[in-house]
């Protein structure tokens, strides 16, 4: 976990006592609208269709649990109860009054929290593994780079005002969980002759135009990593399409120069030498490390228990293994059956603090899939967990299945969305509610998009769903065969969109015609697509004979 | 048959609590119900100038002109977004109690 220096304390509140006097001068009139709106975006303040809304960065996905009860209280006392986690691992609240801002900001500050970056064209949130430094198979905990990253990138006086945004994430282990292919750049940890470095991927992202990363370096020394990345940051500044926001990002600069072009020009700026910051320090680098220091980690023995139906499935799902034999991690689900995908209320924050603290180091993750995860459980411990879960209604036993959809606000928040998602994401939770159906069904990703912008990265559900507005109608278009992971593919669109009301019972049918084409159970949906096609599918949802015209 | 002109409303959000707001003629209110409604092009425009430069133009944020049908009831909002607006929020109603 980062830690706080003076500099760094105070440097946080001379930017709340700043925002403090822009709302002021707001509210008396001497700031207008045009002028006030970067400002207040530059601290995470967004105006959306019901009200302002505060977006905080929590780094690379991981919270204390002081940091967590802080939530919990911020949206008791200045918001309606809740916060939503996104899919890049920030939270959002959803209710803020304008004069409370500050306060609220000031509450962050208190735990060495902010919501600088979380918005406009700049390096945004580093987002990583949610498994860090936990999982098995890890190089190393891919957090020391995503926090050097993130040090580097606060406030970096050259990289303030890029053509657009710009979004790291980062993964150490041969299975990426951090979907580090659809970001402008993607790291991954990886190790050679006793050494770490990294593969370096570039020009990923979804949205309006996706497109899967390029590999532009396979290996890149550790120590070189910021000087790396400024020359990539320093090619894309100077070269990215300011002149039309839809063609801005780093992927179109990569499609239209060519990978070959660009990665010449990145490895002719990183051979000039010219560096803006000067490298890091040992001491920089002991402190990181020491930051993230494995915790102490209990040594008792494991207790073989029996545990009930419920809990059993609960285990079956939503644990992860540890690089420890006598430890877990737990993926506590946001999504209650017919809930909202990432929504958790204050009181569920501060049990989920309360069990980091008394179970689990003090340390809790979010997932870009909008969950929360207690990263390191020992096992005997898994019967308190599960009842205190149990009782705050987070036992849902669904992660990986059906019903644990990814969802962006859509247009029950933001203004930018053309369609709702969250009811097309509880309708459809609703509909294969049964949890012991949703595990013969077995592991599905559903991932859903209120607009073209793609915050619930439709492109690489296994289903994917698009809301948009035709002629003034919501619709919903299709994708399948969509994979975030290392086998990163962009989903194929099944034909013309779905109406409201239809989409869901589409989805139905998707889902029946994939029970019926699976060899056997141990058949993902995933695995079935890639061996039957699109065809079958689009012939359930289309019938025979439009399936070919669509 | 040429397409009839909708009626229009001047619609914003409140700059302190950032909720929908309708332009009243006057003033700003929390119900379209009470919206003042334009019926031609030219009056939305004339309408969306009162809303910017009336005495009250510093309590709204990112003023727009809605297209509305015009009903017993008084304007209804016609695009679903608009709609949405104008409803009660849905996804936690045991939260939204606003106050
Ligand atoms: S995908 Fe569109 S609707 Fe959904 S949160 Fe992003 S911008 Fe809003």
């Amino acid at each position: 976990m980062y830690a706080y220096s003076d500099f760094d304390r105070d440097f946080l509140r001379a930017r709340v006592d700043e925002f403090r006097g822009q709302v002021e001068r707001r509210l008396d009139g001497s700031l207008s609208e045009d002028e006030f709106k970067p400002l207040r975006l530059m601290n995470g303040l967004y105006l959306q269709l019901h009200a302002y809304m505060l977006r905080v960065a929590i780094p690379y996905g991981t919270l204390r649990s002081a940091q967590m009860r802080k939530l919990a209280e911020i949206s008791q006392r200045w918001d309606r109860g809740y916060g939503h986690f996104t899919t890049r691992q920030n939270i959002q609240f959803n209710w803020p009054r304008l004069t409370d801002v500050p306060d609220m900001l000031d509450a962050l500050a208190e735990v060495g929290m902010h919501a600088i970056q979380t918005s406009g064209n700049c390096i945004r949130n580093v987002t990583a593994d949610h498994f860090a430094g936990a999982a098995a198979g890890e190089v190393e905990d891919p957090r020391l780079t995503a926090e050097l990253i993130r040090q580097w990138s606060t406030d970096h006086p050259e990289f303030a005002y890029l053509p657009r945004k710009f979004k790291v994430a980062v993964t150490a282990s041969d299975q990426d969980r951090a979907v580090i292919k659809l970001h402008d750049i993607g790291l991954r940890l990886r190790e050679r002759d006793g050494e770490i470095g990294y593969q370096v991927v570039i020009g990923g992202g979804l949205g309006r135009t996706p497109f899967i990363g390029k590999e532009v370096r396979d290996w890149l020394p550790k120590r070189d990593l910021l000087a790396y990345l400024e020359a990539i940051l320093r090619v894309y500044n100077l070269g990215g399409r300011r002149d039309n926001k839809f063609k801005a990002r780093i992927k179109i600069l990569v499609h239209e120069t060519g990978l070959e072009e660009l990665r010449a020009k990145i490895e002719a700026e990183f051979a000039s030498g010219r560096r803006l910051l000067p490298d890091v320090s040992p001491e920089i680098t002991a402190q990181i490390a020491q930051g993230f220091a494995p915790p102490a980690f209990r040594d008792d023995p494991v207790v073989p228990f029996s545990p009930g139906p419920a809990f059993r499935s609960f285990l079956d799902t939503n644990l992860h293994p540890h690089k420890r034999a006598d430890h877990v991690s737990v993926t506590v689900s946001t999504k209650p059956i017919g809930g909202t995908p990432g929504d958790v209320t204050a009181d569920q924050m501060h049990v989920l603090a309360d069990l980091a603290e008394q179970f689990g180091y003090d340390e809790l993750r979010i997932s870009h899939e909008q969950n929360v995860i207690l990263p390191h459980i020992h096992r005997n411990d898994l019967g308190a967990v599960y009842d205190a879960l149990a009782q705050a209604g987070l036992a849902t036993a669904n992660i990986g299945l059906v019903s644990d959809i990814i969802a962006c606000p859509g247009l029950d928040y933001c203004a930018l969305a053309t369609a709702r998602s969250i009811p097309i994401a509880q309708q459809i939770s609703t509909l294969f509610g049964d949890l012991d159906a949703q595990a013969d069904i077995g592991p599905l990703k559903i991932k859903i998009s209120g607009c073209i912008n793609a915050c619930g990265h439709h492109h690489v559900g296994h289903i994917g769903i698009l809301g948009l507005d035709r002629a003034g109608v919501e619709n919903y278009q299709l994708t399948l065969g969509g994979d975030g992971t290392e086998t990163a593919t962009l989903g194929a669109r099944t034909g013309p969109g779905f109406a409201y009301d239809e989409i869901v019972p589409a989805v139905g049918r998707l889902i029946e015609a994939y029970l019926d084409l699976r060899e056997d159970r141990s058949e993902p949906f995933l695995q079935t697509y890639r061996r039957v096609g699109i065809e079958p599918f689009k012939a359930v949802l289309y019938g025979e004979r439009d399936a070919k015209a669509a | 048959m040429a397409r009839a002109i909708p009626a229009q409303v001047v619609s914003a959000n409140h700059l302190i609590e950032g909720d929908a707001i309708w332009f009243t003629g006057t003033g700003w209110c929390r119900s379209i119900a009470k919206a003042q409604v334009a019926e031609t092009p030219e009056d939305a425009q004339v309408l969306l100038a009162q809303a910017q430069s009336g005495a009250e133009a510093a309590r709204a944020v990112s003023l727009y002109l809605a297209e509305v049908a015009i009903t017993p009831n008084g304007p209804r909002p016609t695009h679903f977004r608009e709609i949405y607006r104008v409803r009660s929020h849905k996804t936690h109603p045991q939260l939204h109690e606003v106050s």
